[in-house]
């Protein structure tokens, strides 16, 4: 069932090689943050989810805002930009410096290898706006990237989106990991593989009248002068007030947790989601799900961690990886969703809390023992 | 006289990347020798080498034409006599294939991310942890982050008939960044990058 035209809806959506965040804001209008790939329907999970609830994404959609321009964590965004005809594309400002187009365009020149270059997606997408003729909105810190109207009667309601980052210090640390990362004359081919953190990951402030989402994509705590929350948190130019649902920042991470976030820029006990990292051992952790859970007891994850199982496989190839030591894992577990909308005008600080099957409770968000 | 040099060239022969593989050498001077009395090898000592994809000698040393001129003839062999066939003859079968790049190298093992090709798959679904010392020596010197490489498990077979399982990891000689490559991306990064902000200009 579609919201009601004053309500603001947040929808979670991942894991799926990748994230996607779908926000109602008002009106019928609706924006999305990040793709990924809906695991049963291999369809950008925004559209899957979009015409699930009969929106026609190539109308409704009016602000499509990437965090990040590796492959492995945009999946579908190029065509999610084909199918949203009316949407403003965003991301940072550094996407925009010729050293990082020219990195782009040089992992792209003839790869051929099924694994493809790393960058085939924002490489996809800046081709549609310029074959569109429209400009992104190159976006940095403090800055109000989009104004909407929610309300034909009412003038004074509108919905307000903010990206509060990347700080000066961050963009200038991506430049020096671009540098990096490009390709040079007479070195042979290999697909782009991106260093942690995500420096130029886009942390967005969505306020309609009195409720405001934070979300936190993928912004780390680094400790680094003029790097990570700290930065956003003591900063006089970002819109204030208190949000009263918050995005959890890389899958719940100790390395992206800031007290400062949830004591100055959260209410009490606000709602928390997060979608999990099935690699290694998994995240959140059991002490990072104990510390999230001592801050508020709504907090939901989209999928359980669970220990990723490879396909069903010849014998001979199973006892072939046995003896090598080889496990193969699943890096797609199945895609959950958390959605969450408030009361409208008349209660706008009140949220109601829809989950997938595969999504949980947070406590509930890893195996027991 | 044409030639065109047999398919069991002095280099590893495969119908796919990974595919039907036939280990076979022979010594072309002794071939050459035999078959064409009208042709002699250079007396340099080392074995001539053919350009197996191509099919051309590189080095002719041909009686007959000029040794200041280099020589292109294309050479057209016959089938290739039964007795320069080498017996150990072994050929690989995969039954799984997978594609894949690596992500991060650990003391012991490295990761991937893998397609499974076998499977028909596009997309790097699947992550593995590879034991390092399954590499030779040489694959340890380019084993770096981003590189490309198919790896199968399948039998390996000798012409006894006799069926090994077998494991091969194969980093993909990917060609090298050309300096016209890197400047037609330059080019094409800074049209479209004035493409994506002409309006800022403008204003």
């Amino acid at each position: 069932m579609k919201p009601s035209v004053d309500q603001l809806e947040m929808t979670l959506i991942g894991p799926g090689y990748g994230e996607s965040i779908v926000l109602h804001v008002g009106n019928g209008q609706w924006v999305v943050i990040d793709s990924c790939i809906e695991s049963t329907t291999s369809l950008p999970a925004a559209i899957t989810y979009l015409e699930s609830l009969s929106v026609d994404p190539a109308e409704a959609v009016k602000l499509i805002v990437a965090t990040h321009w590796h492959d492995d964590h945009v999946r579908g965004m190029g065509a999610l930009v084909s199918s949203c005809p009316q949407a403003k594309f965003c991301c940072s400002s550094a996407l925009n410096r010729v050293e990082f187009l020219s990195m782009v365009r040089r992992f792209e020149k003839d790869s051929t290898t099924k694994v493809g270059s790393g960058v085939r997606e924002i490489n996809n997408v800046f081709k549609i706006l310029t074959e569109r003729n429209e400009l992104p909105i190159f976006a940095g810190r403090n800055q109000l990237v989009m104004r909407l109207d929610v309300d034909d009667t009412r003038d004074e309601r509108e919905c307000r989106i903010w990206t509060l980052s990347p700080s000066d210090e961050q963009y200038w640390k991506f430049l020096f990991e671009m540098a990096s990362l490009m390709p040079m004359l007479k070195q042979t081919k290999y697909r782009c593989v991106p260093q942690q953190p995500n420096h130029l990951s886009l942390v967005s402030w969505i306020e309609m009248g009195e409720a405001a989402i934070l979300l936190g994509a993928d912004l780390e705590e680094t400790k680094e002068a003029g790097t990570g929350w700290s930065v956003i948190v003591a900063s006089a130019e970002r819109p204030q007030g208190r949000a009263s649902v918050l995005k959890i920042p890389h899958h719940g991470s100790a390395n992206a947790h800031c007290d400062e976030v949830w004591h100055q820029m959260l209410v009490n006990q606000a709602h928390a989601v997060l979608t999990p990292w099935n690699r290694g051992a998994g995240l959140p952790t059991n002490d990072d799900i104990q510390r999230i859970l001592e801050l508020t007891r709504h907090a939901y994850s989209s999928a359980r961690i669970q220990l990723p199982r490879a396909r069903q496989r010849n014998p001979t190839v199973k006892r072939q990886l046995r003896e090598m030591g080889a496990k193969i894992r699943s890096v797609e577990p199945p895609t959950g969703r958390i959605s969450l909308r408030n009361g409208g005008i008349s209660d706008p600080t009140t949220w109601t809390v829809e989950l997938s099957p595969e999504a949980c409770h947070l406590s509930q968000a890893r195996p027991a023992g | 006289m044409r030639a065109r040099p047999s398919s069991t060239a002095s280099h590893v022969n495969r119908s796919s990347e990974l595919g039907e593989e036939t280990l076979g050498d022979h010594s072309w001077s002794a071939f050459f020798e035999r078959y064409f009395s009208d042709v002699r090898t250079p007396n340099t000592g080392q074995e001539e080498g053919v350009n197996g994809d191509t099919g051309v000698v590189e080095k002719s040393n041909i009686e007959g034409t000029s040794p200041t001129k280099p020589s292109t003839h294309v050479l057209e062999f016959p089938e290739r006599p039964e007795d320069f066939r080498r017996r150990d003859f072994r050929s690989f079968h995969p039954i799984q294939e997978w594609e894949g790049y690596v992500t991060d190298i650990f003391d012991q093992t490295f990761r991937a991310r893998i397609v499974d090709l076998t499977a028909g798959g596009t997309v790097e679904k699947e992550e593995v942890d590879l034991p390092i010392a399954d590499l030779t020596n040489e694959q340890r010197e380019i084993l770096a982050p981003g590189r490309v490489f198919r790896w199968a498990i399948g039998y390996l077979r000798s012409m006894a008939g006799t069926k090994t399982r077998h494991s091969k990891i194969v980093f993909r000689q990917l060609p090298q960044w050309t300096e016209r490559e890197l400047a037609e991306a330059d080019e094409e990064a800074r049209r479209m990058s004035a493409d994506l902000t002409r309006n800022i200009a403008d204003e």
